[in-house]
């Protein structure tokens, strides 16, 4: 018996339980998606009853990434404690980063996305603004990986320098699937999210066996894919309900209260 | 009935420090609690389009049986399943498959078979007529077709005979992401208006692809299981051809049932075009065949 479970299958209201979804974005992107407005995205979390977003701007993957910070302030101001915004950066100069870093965290962003596709390593010397900051002010990183090895190196590497920011690896996946939980053993500020298009059968189930239900957030990559789809996976897998609640929400909760005021 | 989670109950389930989260603020309160317009308030009957066992799942080890695949639909509330072997594309044996297919149903009463055809053109299989009526005899809901993993072309030259039966008898026609392109459904859908084509695995970045081809097409029905997870994408294709070109699906065994099940339950479209999503449309195709 799952009381969640019943409540996802009735399209219930998850209310009172405080849920945040730790990997969202805003912004166009290529492929059509058909509502590209925060309000549809706060719409979509009343019904879900998802409290809060953690969101970054689609030029995670571009360059822009100046203009979607300032999109994504202007969506965390529409909507203040729904949509939390994660800056982005584009590594082309240190001293550039190290001054967006401080601009968005002085508007009151709570943590950073970085992506790969950029072409520039993690490790990368420009990036150093946003780990120091992260490290500093106890902040959750979320990194794109998609179940390669020298993602899992770098992130790793990070981790390792940089034990006081809260490191997120992204799209637990059934490709590499080892390779998640390896990090996440290894290294006590990583977590894994749980995002995934296809939501992989058991894959939930599996993870909360190899690391532990404390060692996981949940996130929708909302409006890239569907938030009720992704909670899904949550609500119907074969775990206790506390594990989920702490996938959905403590977890999430916790990370965010790390933060230095 | 579920139960009422209170905050308290919530944060001690969560094993979150009421301390630490009273220092780390994230802003409004929490959504409301009371039930949101138009939000469903029974179960809605679920009729899973697109499912299988058996077979052969990529990186899983397990082979999942009828029994399981049963199972889950009991504890998910999934009243019926049109079945074929999964994975779709991972199956050489069409005939074992068909019959593994049938023994399945036949114990059984809530699966409906959804097995493989193809051209009989080349005298080791019977000739299409016959194959259609065969499997309208034995109570398939659908069939399969798979040219890129059997071989042969949907030019009219190689296929004709195939789906001009399965059109007379109004036979749906289960098309997956791989084994029949988008192209090729938009050309059979052209050229054989009276057949319904259901349209499976498609994924949340194809929908300037998917839109004109079902605006385009009366006759072609979308899955929305597993991978199509597009935001809003429920209400999107509702808002613009209609709650009937729906039909519920999940992807087991290689997805999560439950996914595709809250992607329709929370979608923001009223119980009636649920019901029809959910379970009415497959059932009214099913109807339809000629027996």
């Amino acid at each position: 018996m799952s009381e969640l479970l019943d409540y996802g299958r009735a399209g219930r209201t998850l209310a009172l339980t405080d849920i945040i979804d730790m990997h969202a974005h805003f912004g166009n992107w290529s492929w059509h998606i058909p509502d590209t407005t925060a309000a549809g995205l706060v719409a979509v979390m009343d019904r879900v009853g998802v409290r809060s977003m953690l969101c970054s701007h689609m030029q995670c993957m571009g360059a822009d990434c100046a203009r979607g910070n300032r999109e994504v302030l202007a969506v965390m101001r529409a909507f203040p404690g729904r949509i939390l915004g994660y800056l982005i950066v584009w590594p082309w100069s240190e001293a550039a980063v190290k001054a967006e870093v401080a601009r968005c965290l002085d508007a009151g962003f709570v943590g950073a996305k970085l992506h790969d596709l950029s072409g520039f390593p993690y490790t990368h010397p420009s990036y150093t603004p946003v780990y120091e900051a992260a490290n500093d002010r106890r902040l959750p990183i979320l990194f794109h990986t998609f179940g390669q090895d020298h993602q899992f190196a770098q992130v790793g590497e990070i981790a390792r320098r940089y034990p006081d920011a809260t490191i997120l690896v992204a799209h637990l996946r059934t490709m590499n699937e080892a390779a998640y939980y390896r990090i996440a053993r290894e290294h006590p500020n990583v977590f894994v999210d749980t995002v995934g298009s296809g939501a992989a059968r058991g894959l939930v189930e599996r993870a909360v066996a190899a690391i532990g239900a404390d060692k996981i957030v949940w996130g929708s990559d909302a409006y890239c894919y569907g938030l009720p789809q992704q909670i899904g996976k949550v609500l119907g897998a074969k775990i206790s309900d506390e594990d989920k609640v702490k996938i959905l929400s403590g977890n999430a909760q916790r990370i965010l209260a790390r933060r230095a005021r | 009935m579920p139960m009422e989670v209170d905050r308290r109950q919530f944060l001690q389930l969560a094993g979150a420090n009421a301390a630490a989260l009273a220092l780390g603020p994230i802003g409004a309160a929490a959504p409301g609690t009371s039930e949101k317009a138009g939000q469903t308030q029974t179960d809605i009957e679920l009729f899973d389009v697109q499912c299988g066992f058996g077979g052969m799942t990529p990186v899983d080890p397990k082979v999942v049986s009828v029994e399981e695949l049963v199972t889950e639909m009991a504890r998910l509330r999934i009243g019926a399943a049109l079945v074929h072997t999964a994975t779709e594309d991972h199956e050489n044996d069409a005939p074992a498959a068909n019959e593994a297919i049938n023994a399945a149903c036949k114990s059984n009463p809530s699966l409906v078979r959804c097995p493989i055809v193809m051209p009989g053109n080349c005298g080791d299989l019977r000739n299409e007529k016959e194959q259609v009526a065969a499997h309208v005899k034995q109570g398939c809901g659908a069939v399969i077709v798979r040219p890129s993993v059997d071989y042969w072309t949907t030019a009219r030259w190689a296929c004709d005979a195939l789906f001009g039966a399965l059109q007379e008898r109004r036979v749906p026609v289960y098309c997956r992401e791989g084994l029949v392109s988008l192209d090729q459904v938009g050309d059979l859908a052209g050229r054989y208006p009276s057949l319904p084509l259901i349209i499976t695995k498609r994924h949340y970045r194809m929908l300037r692809m998917l839109l004109p081809l079902m605006k385009t097409f009366p006759n072609v029905y979308l899955a929305i299981g597993s991978d199509y997870t597009a935001h809003r994408g429920i209400e999107h294709f509702v808002a613009t051809v209609g709650a009937k070109r729906l039909l519920f699906g999940t992807g087991f065994p290689e997805a999560e049932s439950m996914s595709a099940v809250t992607q329709l339950m929370y979608a923001e479209i009223s119980d009636e075009q649920k019901r029809l999503i959910g379970a009415g449309n497959l059932k009214r195709l099913i109807a339809e065949i000629k027996r």
